[in-house]
C-alpha cells in the first residue's frame, strides 16, 4: 500500500489531506511539526511526503532541505502546500528541491493527480507526460501545465 | 528642506513595507481556512456517493467552524480599520453588569481542544461590560497563549478580584516562549508582530493585541502585559466593577 505522510501544523488541514487521499486508498501518516516528521521519515521512508511550508519551529523549507541531504527527489517525492504566494517562498521552494509545489487553497482533484503522477513515475514529474489513467479522476492537464507556467514565467 | 525629504522617503518607506507585510499576513491567515472550505466543497460534490454520512456531516462541520473563523478575521479586521486610540467611541459597546466567570465559560467552551491544558482558577464577582466583547478580549488571549507556546503546556486562567479595587482581573498566563523585554511595549501596536513578519512561522494579522486592547479600554478596562523571555508571558484583562461614567474611559 502507498504510504503518504503528511505534515502541516494546521488539525484541519491535516484533516483535510487525510479525508482526499485516503478516499484514493492511500495509507496516511501525520506530523504536526517539522522536528516530527523528519523522525518519522528516519524511522520509515513514506512514498512521498505533503508537506506545509509555514509551520512553528521548523519551517517545511528546513525540512526539505534536511531530507534531500538523504532522500533524492525519486526516492521520495516531496509537494510543497504553502498559503504564501510570494516569488521568494515560491522561489526557495523550488531551489530546496520540492518535487511540486501547490498553493492553498488547493484542488483536492489536482494533489491526487500530482500525487499519482509523482508515484507512478520513477523519473519524477514530466510536465509534458500524461497524468497516468486516473483513479476515478481525469487528470487536469490545464491546471497541471499552469502551475508549470508559473515556474517558467519566474 | 533636503533632511525633510529624506526623512518623508523613510517613513514612506516604512509605512510601504509595513502595508506589505500586513497584505502578506492576512492573506496567509485568510487562506488558512478557505483551504478546508474549499477542500471538502469540492471532496462533497465530486466523491459524494464515495462518502459515508458520518464522513460527510464531519465535513460540513468543519466548513461551518471555518467559515465563523473567517467571519471573526474579517469582523476583526472591519474594527482595525474603524477604530484608532482616539475614536472608540465608534464602536458598539454594549456593557451590562455579567459575572467575571461568565466570560471565562464562554471562553473555555469554546476551545474545547485546550481542555486538557486550560486551568482556571480565582475568584469571582460582577463586573459591568460587553459580555461579546470581553470574550472576545480573553479568547485572544488564550489563543496567543497556545500559539506562542510548546503544545501540551499548561495555561492558566487565573481570575482575581482585589478588595476594594475598582477592577476585577482575568490574568491568561503562558509557559511559552515569552516577549523579548525591548519588544513588550510594541505588542499592542497596530500590525506589530513579535517574530519576523517576511517568515511568518507563526500565523497572525498583528491585530489581536491591538483590537483586544482597544475593546478592553473603551469599556473602561485595559490589558497589560508581563513576559520573561524564554519563560512565558501573563496578560491580564482588568475589568470595571461597577458601570463607568460617561467620559471616564480611556
Amino acid at each position: 500500500m502507498t504510504k503518504i505522510l503528511i505534515v502541516d501544523d494546521e488539525p484541519t488541514v491535516r484533516a483535510l489531506l487525510r479525508d482526499v487521499l485516503e478516499i484514493e486508498g492511500y495509507d496516511i501518516a501525520e506530523a504536526s511539526d517539522g522536528e516530527s516528521a523528519i523522525a518519522a521519515v528516519a524511522d520509515e521512508v513514506p512514498d512521498l511526503l505533503v508537506l506545509d511550508v509555514m509551520m512553528p519551529g521548523m519551517s517545511g523549507i528546513d525540512v526539505l532541505m534536511q531530507l534531500r541531504e538523504q532522500h533524492s527527489n525519486n526516492q521520495l517525492p516531496i509537494i510543497l502546500l504553502t498559503a504564501a504566494s510570494d516569488d521568494d517562498t515560491t522561489w526557495r521552494g523550488w531551489s530546496s528541491g520540492a518535487s511540486i509545489y501547490l498553493q492553498k487553497p488547493f484542488d483536492p482533484s489536482h494533489l491526487l493527480d500530482w500525487v499519482e503522477r509523482l508515484i507512478s513515475g520513477p523519473s519524477g514529474p514530466s510536465p509534458a507526460g500524461p497524468a497516468g489513467d486516473g483513479a476515478g479522476s481525469g487528470p487536469d492537464d490545464e491546471g497541471l501545465l499552469s502551475e508549470f507556467g508559473g515556474l517558467s514565467n519566474e | 528642506m533636503s533632511v525633510l525629504t529624506v526623512r518623508d522617503m523613510t517613513r514612506e518607506r516604512r509605512i510601504e513595507r509595513m502595508k506589505s507585510d500586513f497584505i502578506a499576513t492576512v492573506s496567509h491567515e485568510l487562506k488558512t481556512p478557505i483551504t478546508p472550505i474549499k477542500g471538502y466543497s469540492q471532496l462533497l460534490l465530486t466523491r459524494w456517493d464515495r462518502l459515508d454520512q458520518e464522513k460527510r456531516e464531519r465535513m460540513l462541520q468543519t466548513m461551518l467552524e471555518r467559515s465563523e473563523h473567517l467571519s471573526r478575521l474579517v469582523e476583526d479586521l472591519l474594527i482595525a480599520s474603524k477604530v484608532s486610540e482616539l475614536e472608540t467611541t465608534k464602536l458598539d459597546i454594549r456593557s451590562t453588569e455579567i459575572q467575571l466567570s461568565d466570560i471565562v465559560n464562554d471562553v473555555t467552551a469554546a476551545s474545547p481542544e485546550l481542555a486538557d491544558r486550560l486551568t482556571v482558577n480565582g475568584a469571582d464577582t460582577q463586573v459591568f461590560c460587553d459580555r461579546q466583547r470581553a470574550v472576545q478580549c480573553l479568547s485572544n488571549l488564550v489563543n496567543n497563549a497556545k500559539k506562542y507556546s510548546e503544545p501540551g503546556t499548561e495555561i492558566l486562567i487565573r481570575s482575581e478580584v482585589p478588595e476594594d479595587g475598582e477592577f476585577a482581573t482575568i490574568a491568561v498566563i503562558d509557559q511559552g516562549r515569552g516577549i523579548p523585554a525591548e519588544e513588550v511595549d510594541r505588542v499592542f501596536e497596530q500590525f506589530y508582530r513579535v517574530e519576523d513578519p517576511m517568515t511568518m512561522t507563526t500565523g497572525g494579522t498583528g491585530l489581536g493585541l491591538y483590537i483586544s486592547r482597544t475593546l478592553a479600554r473603551a469599556m473602561g478596562g485595559d490589558i497589560s502585559v508581563e513576559s520573561v523571555f524564554g519563560e512565558g508571558s501573563t496578560f491580564e484583562l482588568s475589568l470595571p466593577r461597577t458601570q463607568v461614567s460617561e467620559g471616564e474611559t480611556a
